[in-house]
């Protein structure tokens, strides 16, 4: 059986083998709830293979895992600073030595989930995705995520995975890490729209949503996933 | 001490039924006028407290009250819930407040606050609009032991010393490039707490001193106390964090300061009346208040936790003694030198070689040994505290507090020992008990932290020898929390208006939803 978005992906694919590869184009828009006022920020991402751009206003990245390289292009300047990607899975660290100096600041609540894939489905980008979710109960935190799992193309789509959850900017790694862990359960899953409330141990309630917007299998500009010509590299930042 | 009630029912139907807000608490009103009054001590004082800082009518402030009533004060664009407050103004500014989560819980004056910036609500250009947040709470007949200097005490004075203090640090956000540092977090060990101490021992004897030459020979104790203190314990982001805090929070409370040194020159003529607040002289008596700061050098100074604390007096004095000797410090500080203690090292420009005999002389002219014995007895029992409490394995008892707004080491009175580590306080003989209101939890003799301002934490270890966490009595209510509730654990027994228990794996966590009954 084959699901629509896999069919179509599939020969968008196939068509674009003469013409220059094509690439995922999305955009993503986040509107975080807190203390009575919504800032949104919204990102637009080209993805192929392993090359990504990401633009966040005037701010963009280029990340070129097949060089090991990310580029943070500064427009304004017609600059940009490099570094080195680091890999997909670097090994962990090894547990740090407690120090007594900073003991007790930095809380990282540890949840303990409940996850309820429900039978409530919604239509996004043509595609029927599934309600899941999840409650994490911590000692000085609660959270709930209602992650609305879509089919998916796997090439393409886990990146945007990635780059949403790391865009979505989840204050605590036990979430992003929870979601990272249900997408790795899911493999043939994208994950279209997010919604996170969370009660934080000393900061008033923060409600979060992130969803997909432009989701499209197209050429992408030429020289997107390069350093745009003429710019001058600047010294990172240390 | 005078009370002001409100009754939720009559709240209740007036705002289900649309019909106009109730009257503001006198409570309320009496804050509004003291508002009104700092205004005008500003306008007397502002100039000379900081040159160029006249901009403090521009930010809203929102008040918030235990009863859960919160007001909003010139805010241009007021979040729905927040009704206009008819024909009430401060000076020009529009009133609002928020009644939908009003509780019976009584106003009792008198009141205090504290709080800061936040952002609260949107402009007009829908960006995040900084408001001065206020939080009130009673003031306890008993100090409690998270508030070591607190007096019953409530003058007018002293909230309006607040607003200038928050105030101040609106106007800090408009100096020019200030770079951003975060607030300290950091745990002293026995080297940063007794050379943190000598620093404050040697701002002391600075200010008292009237020589300048002497004055300021204590200043480069100051400094070099300063730098053993930071080559032997902090790294370079925690000593920036250090200076930040003590620019941020210091020049705000030396904010307070010079408002009331310009008030005791004279010229200012009060117009909040003592009908209106009798709770306000018109800071006639100005000495009355300055005597305090001093007083807070030295007690802080000897305090072994908490370094960030010290950031309030150390950065005043080294302000205060900056006024004294070095003409033009501000400007200074606003831009290129950054910090105060920068500055200080600059305009003391003591030559890299007489370090080590200012160093030396620390050690002789100051009480070093005992510094250093004190230090390291409350160090050693801190850790001792802290290894003890992590070494207790079994289920986890956390009773939260904070849709009751209660800090737990406020409520708790007579606590046998405690000690601190970052947002940690530890209690290893137990805590006793935790009184507010109609919340109470007793029989805390187990070992126990508070964590996170909110949160009591205690560790049942011989949790499988019970047959239950938890019995609990109460009235259950449809959305899963129960009302008077009575829960009784094998480490305390809880009693509040209104609870709901959540359970996850081996932790019973027991969220208190109400301060009294509704």
């Amino acid at each position: 059986m084959c699901l629509l978005p896999f069919c179509s992906l599939f020969f968008a694919l196939f068509q674009s083998a003469a013409q220059p590869p094509a690439a995922l184009h999305a955009t993503v828009r986040s509107d975080f709830l807190y203390l009575a006022s919504t800032r949104t920020t919204a990102a637009e991402y080209w993805i192929s293979g392993d090359k990504l751009y990401e633009k966040r206003g005037e701010q963009i990245r280029i990340e070129r895992r097949d060089l090991g390289l990310t580029w943070l292009i500064d427009p304004q300047k017609s600059s940009y600073t490099e570094r080195k990607t680091p890999p997909d899975s670097p090994a962990p660290p090894a547990a740090a030595q407690e120090d007594v100096h900073t003991l007790g600041f930095d809380y990282q609540p540890e949840f303990v989930w409940e996850v309820k894939d429900t039978a409530e489905t919604q239509v996004l980008h043509g595609r029927t995705c599934r309600l899941t979710v999840a409650t994490g109960i911590a000692e000085f935190a609660e959270t709930t995520l209602r992650l609305w799992f879509c089919p998916a193309a796997r090439e393409h789509e886990r990146r945007l995975n990635d780059v949403l959850v790391g865009f979505s900017g989840i204050r605590y790694r036990g979430i992003a890490g929870f979601v990272a862990s249900q997408l790795k359960q899911r493999p043939d899953t994208a994950l279209l729209l997010m919604e996170e409330t969370t009660e934080p141990p000393i900061a008033p309630l923060m409600k979060r949503k992130v969803q997909v917007g432009t989701l499209e299998i197209t050429a992408p500009p030429p020289g997107i996933f390069d350093v745009p010509p003429g710019y001058q590299k600047a010294p990172a930042r240390p | 001490m005078r009370t002001a009630l409100i009754s939720l029912p009559l709240l209740l139907v007036a705002a289900a039924a649309g019909q106009p807000a109730p009257r503001l608490p006198q409570p309320v009103v009496t804050e509004l006028k003291r508002l009104e009054e700092t205004y005008r001590v500003l306008d007397f004082v502002a100039q000379k407290v900081w040159p160029g800082w006249n901009t403090y009518r521009k930010t809203p402030f929102l008040l918030d009250y235990e009863n859960g009533l919160r007001v909003l004060i010139g805010h241009p664009n007021p979040p729905p819930q927040f009704q206009a407050v008819p024909d009430f103004k401060v000076e020009d500014k529009a009133v609002f407040a928020d009644w939908t989560a009003v509780t019976p819980k009584p106003l009792l004056a008198p009141l205090r606050a504290d709080g800061g910036p936040i952002p609260f609500g949107a402009g007009p250009d829908g960006h995040p609009l900084e408001v001065v947040h206020m939080s009130f709470r009673s003031v306890p007949s008993k100090p409690s032991e998270s508030a070591e200097s607190e007096s019953p005490e409530a003058l007018a004075e002293d909230q309006m010393l607040v607003y200038i203090h928050e105030l101040f640090h609106c106007f800090q956000r408009e100096l020019p490039a200030r770079r951003m540092y975060g607030n300290l977090q950091y745990n002293p060990d026995v080297t940063y707490a007794v050379y943190s101490e000598l620093e404050g021992l040697a701002l002391e004897r600075a200010y008292l001193e009237t020589d300048a030459a002497k004055g300021k020979q204590f200043l480069a104790d100051f400094l070099a106390a300063r730098r053993r203190k930071r080559a032997s314990s902090m790294n370079t982001f925690e000593q920036n964090q250090e200076s930040f805090d003590e620019f941020n929070e210091g020049t705000a409370v030396y904010s307070e300061f010079r408002t009331l040194e310009i008030l005791k020159a004279g010229g200012f003529a009060p117009k909040l009346t003592a009908t209106q607040d009798s709770d306000y002289h018109g800071f006639s008596d100005p000495d009355r208040f300055l005597r305090r700061y001093p007083d807070r050098l030295k007690r802080t100074a000897a305090r072994t936790e908490d370094p960030r604390s010290k950031s309030y007096e150390y950065g005043c004095f080294q302000a205060i003694l900056c006024d004294r000797w070095f003409p033009g410090w501000q400007s200074s500080v606003a831009g290129a030198t950054e910090f105060i203690d920068r500055e200080l090292g600059r305009r003391l420009a003591v030559p890299e070689d007489e370090w080590p005999r200012i160093e030396q002389r620390l050690q002789q002219t100051y009480p070093f040994a005992e510094i250093q014995k004190r230090h390291t007895t409350a160090i050693e029992a801190r850790d001792n505290a802290y290894r003890a409490l992590k070494a207790r394995a079994g289920r986890v008892y956390v009773i939260d507090f904070k849709k009751t707004g209660q800090y737990v080491p406020g409520a708790i009175a007579g606590a046998p020992k405690v000690y601190r580590l970052g947002l940690i306080n530890m209690y290893p003989e137990g805590v006793g008990a935790v009184k507010f209101d109609e919340v109470e939890v007793t029989g805390l003799t187990a070992p126990a932290e508070a964590n996170q301002l909110y949160y009591l934490r205690l560790i049942d270890t011989d949790w499988r020898q019970r047959e239950k966490p938890y019995t609990l009595d109460g009235t259950p209510q449809p959305d899963g929390t129960f009302k008077n509730a009575v829960l009784r654990t094998p480490l305390f027994t809880l009693k509040a208006p209104r609870v709901r228990i959540l359970q996850a794996g081996d932790l019973v966590k027991i969220q208190v939803l109400a301060r009294v009954k509704e």
